[in-house]
């Protein structure tokens, strides 16, 4: 693992990247990564509504990348950008009540913006790389379970089938490994589940 | 199965998109019930995507990858109004996406697509060598001063990283290769930035740019202390005085974004911005840029812009010599016939609305300060009258609310607008058109419900409520999508002579999704019902052999590109003047139809 770059670094190669060196950009966009989708992964509502925001943040930045000052905050610029895009979705989404799908989608739009602004990323970014030691401390096949469902996304109605359980009760089980995991990964580390 | 339990599995079954109908109404319920559990729901799904995101992290060799495919693909495209129109449709394309639940990665990949080639000239553009761009410093007059090197001639070059002082009584001009020209006036301090591009710092003092026209990518950026300007090609003015500051733009567009937080409006001739101002409040009739579009088209002599306007310009100067109407109450009973009160009370706020429109839109058009303040005096006229009798509500919504706030707006952007300006206005919508609006609009006759819609669209775009204007927008188009169905259609098409149902439904549609589409920047086509109305009205036109005159000029209304015009009715069309029936005088062509909408493909 490569050790992540200081501000005054990426602003070099986001400098670089202002002159038109599309080598530098890909490596900005490696560089902040990681950290942009563990500050959304905390703010999203939804996976797909991180993706999209995600995508939608490096699209604008690319826009505005010229309009970036160096000045060691390229991270908290891109955020500004990322939290702007996902308050106007977010925003967008509590308007649309047209069917029961965008009803639900506009309760939890409104649950979202209601939560109180956090600022730890540092901490954040610990509890996600914690969750990753969670994960081993999990059964073995609660972990298949996870690994199925948050990594390779497979939906519950598969998923019930591969593992021969109803429906119902997977989606229990998979609520209380979701829960598990965050409860370790917000102990201290080397805690078990 | 236990109500916790049976959540559970719907919260999961939501997760994967693969609500059924009856399940999405089931999930609903409960959360309408129990708002404990959409926290608890939001809570499950922010789990779900933290665990997500911590156990798939993120492969640097396969983001790098992608990112290179995605610079690859990008193709060039020309301009930043280009890119305006563009995001345009990707924000319209996300709310029709959001409508249907989006697929993410689908959704994702879609505006991908659809920006990415705006990007690929910023990535294609030559790299600038060092300071090979740098202007000369081509007057000096009074005490001038480079870096530690006092100017005593012109000649010297402004280089990267550099400061130009210049001194009480003094100036200096800054000329560059492609002909733009800086001049620098008296207490005036500026640096040139060491980064690619041309990036000034201005301190303090006060500069006027004439800027030849250049690429997007080698924009001129001036960073004040609290903004940023951006220019592409345009004559503005910036001030900087106590770390605040002013831009006034007399040709063209720049981009003014505030240091503070990012946020930006485009500024377009004629106008002048405090940087503490922004953002600007978002258009009802047009945004800058458009108005910088339908400019250029007239400047370019394309039709039927240019036409338009110069039917536009012959009506002004007898508009200047009309005497503005006083305060007055206006008795407005039923519609009987084209005669009586009802039709004077309509034909007095015709003329009153449409020279205060046509002289608001010359004004903005030319920059001209006469005609902005004849305009200005028939909408202060206009915000005194009262409105009577059982169709007030009609006349207020489709003379007062729609031209009236059309109107104001575009004075909203010229520099005589005050603050006392906006509180007016504010306290006309909240004394006299909302209400009539909100009554309007719930009126079981199409045509109504549809003035009322166009006239609440209005008024929410004038006080920048865009959520609302969507949501207008959107019950606009279901009303639309329900009233034209195919058998509705064969009946209202049966005698467009004798049966004016058609028309009227058609006119007033066309007139509110006109100022729904220009408010709320919407471009996604109409729904086929739309299409399906039009031409079967154009059919019933020309099997009639009647004149018909209203439901003729109507047709004027309805010609232009598709889908919401269409360009084939031209045959039933008597003369082409640019103007319309009363529903919108010069608004159809100078300024629903946009012409950079004309360019898309």
């Amino acid at each position: 693992m490569t050790t992540p770059l200081d501000p005054g670094q990426l602003d070099a190669l986001v400098m670089s990247a202002q002159g038109g060196d599309r080598q530098a950009f890909s490596q900005v966009v490696v560089e902040v990564y990681p950290q942009l989708a563990g500050f959304l992964a905390f703010h999203a509502p939804t996976p797909e509504l991180m993706d999209e925001i995600l995508q939608s943040t490096f699209v604008a930045a690319f826009q505005q990348l010229a309009g970036y000052e160096p000045r060691g905050a390229f991270a908290g610029w891109l955020k500004g950008i990322a939290r702007n895009l996902l308050r106007r979705e977010l925003g967008r989404r509590a308007r649309l009540q047209d069917t029961d799908r965008s009803a639900i989608e506009a309760l939890l739009a409104d649950a979202a913006l209601q939560q109180p602004e956090e600022s730890d990323d540092e901490a954040k970014l610990n509890l996600l790389m914690r969750l990753r030691g969670c994960l081993e401390k999990l059964s073995p096949r609660m972990r298949l379970i996870a690994e199925r469902r948050f990594v390779e996304d497979v939906p519950l109605n598969v998923l019930a089938q591969q593992f021969k359980q109803t429906r119902a009760s997977l989606a229990k089980i998979i609520f209380t490994v979701r829960r598990d995991l965050r409860a370790c990964a917000e102990r201290a580390p080397g805690a078990t589940l | 199965m236990s109500d916790d339990r049976r959540f559970l599995e719907l919260a999961e079954v939501y997760l994967d998109d693969d609500l059924s109908g009856s399940e999405a109404a089931e999930l609903r319920a409960l959360l309408e019930g129990d708002p404990a559990l959409v926290q608890r729901l939001h809570g499950q799904l922010r789990d779900q995507v933290v665990c997500r995101t911590a156990l798939r992290p993120a492969d640097p060799q396969a983001i790098r990858e992608r990112t290179q495919r995605m610079l690859d693909s990008w193709r060039p495209q020309s301009g930043e109004i280009a890119a305006q129109v563009v995001f345009a449709r990707v924000d319209q394309r996300r709310r029709v996406a959001l409508v249907l639940r989006w697929s993410s990665l689908a959704a994702a990949a879609l505006v991908l697509v659809l920006i990415l080639p705006l990007l690929a000239p910023w990535f294609l553009r030559p790299v600038a060598q060092p300071d090979s761009l740098a202007p000369m410093v081509s007057a000096v007059e009074g005490d001038v001063r480079l870096g530690a090197l006092v100017l005593n001639s012109a000649g010297e070059r402004f280089g990267y990283g550099t400061t130009l002082h210049v001194g009480s009584q003094a100036s200096a001009t800054l000329t560059w290769a492609d002909g733009t020209r800086l001049r620098l006036t008296a207490n005036s301090t500026l640096t040139r930035l060491p980064t690619v591009g041309q990036r000034l710092k201005l301190d303090v003092g006060s500069v006027e740019i004439v800027a030849a026209k250049r690429a997007a990518d080698q924009a001129m950026e001036i960073i004040c202390p609290d903004a940023t300007a951006r220019v592409v090609g345009t004559a503005f003015t910036i001030s900087v005085a106590d770390g605040r500051s002013n831009l006034t733009v007399s040709e063209g567009l720049v981009r003014w974004q505030r240091e503070a937080d990012g946020v930006s409006s485009l500024v377009g001739a004629g106008q002048r911005v405090s940087a503490a101002r922004l953002p600007l409040p978002p258009p009802v009739v047009m945004s800058v840029d458009h108005l910088a579009a339908l400019r250029a088209a007239i400047t370019a002599g394309r039709e039927p812009w240019v036409s338009s306007y110069a039917a536009l310009r012959s009506e002004v100067p007898a508009w200047l010599a009309d005497t503005v109407p006083g305060p007055t109450t206006l008795l407005v009973p039923e519609y009987n016939g084209g005669k009586g009160p009802h039709s004077d009370a309509r034909r007095f706020l015709h003329n009153l609305a449409r020279s205060l429109i046509g002289l608001a839109l010359a004004a903005r058009l030319d920059g001209d300060a006469q005609v902005e303040a004849a305009a200005r005096a028939r909408l202060m006229a206009m915000t005194t009258l009262t409105l009577t009798g059982p169709d007030a509500g009609t006349l207020s919504c489709d003379m007062l609310a729609v031209f009236g706030l059309q109107a104001a707006d575009l004075l909203r952007g010229l520099p005589s607008w005050q603050p006392e300006d906006d509180a007016r206005i504010e306290a006309w919508i909240v004394r006299d058109l909302q209400p009539l609006a909100e009554r309007l609009q719930q009126n079981s006759w199409m045509s109504a419900r549809w003035r009322g819609t166009a006239a609440l669209i209005s008024i929410a775009a004038w006080r920048g409520d865009q959520n609302a204007v969507l949501v207008l927008m959107q019950d606009l188009r279901t009303s639309i999508a329900n009233q034209f169905t195919e058998q509705n259609v064969t009946r209202m098409a049966a005698d467009p002579e004798a049966d004016q149902t058609l028309f009227q439904a058609l006119s007033h549609a066309l007139l509110s999704v006109d100022v729904a589409r220009v408010a709320g920047g919407d471009i996604t086509p109409p729904p086929p019902g739309w299409s399906r109305a039009v031409d079967a009205y154009l059919v019933g036109l020309r099997r009639s052999p009647a004149k018909i005159p209203q439901q003729r000029n109507l047709v004027r209304a309805l010609m232009g590109p598709s889908p919401w015009r269409t360009p084939t009715a031209t045959d039933v069309v008597d003369g082409l003047d640019g103007r319309f029936h009363t529903y919108g005088w010069y608004f159809p062509t100078l300024v629903a139809r946009d012409p950079r909408w004309a360019d898309l493909p």
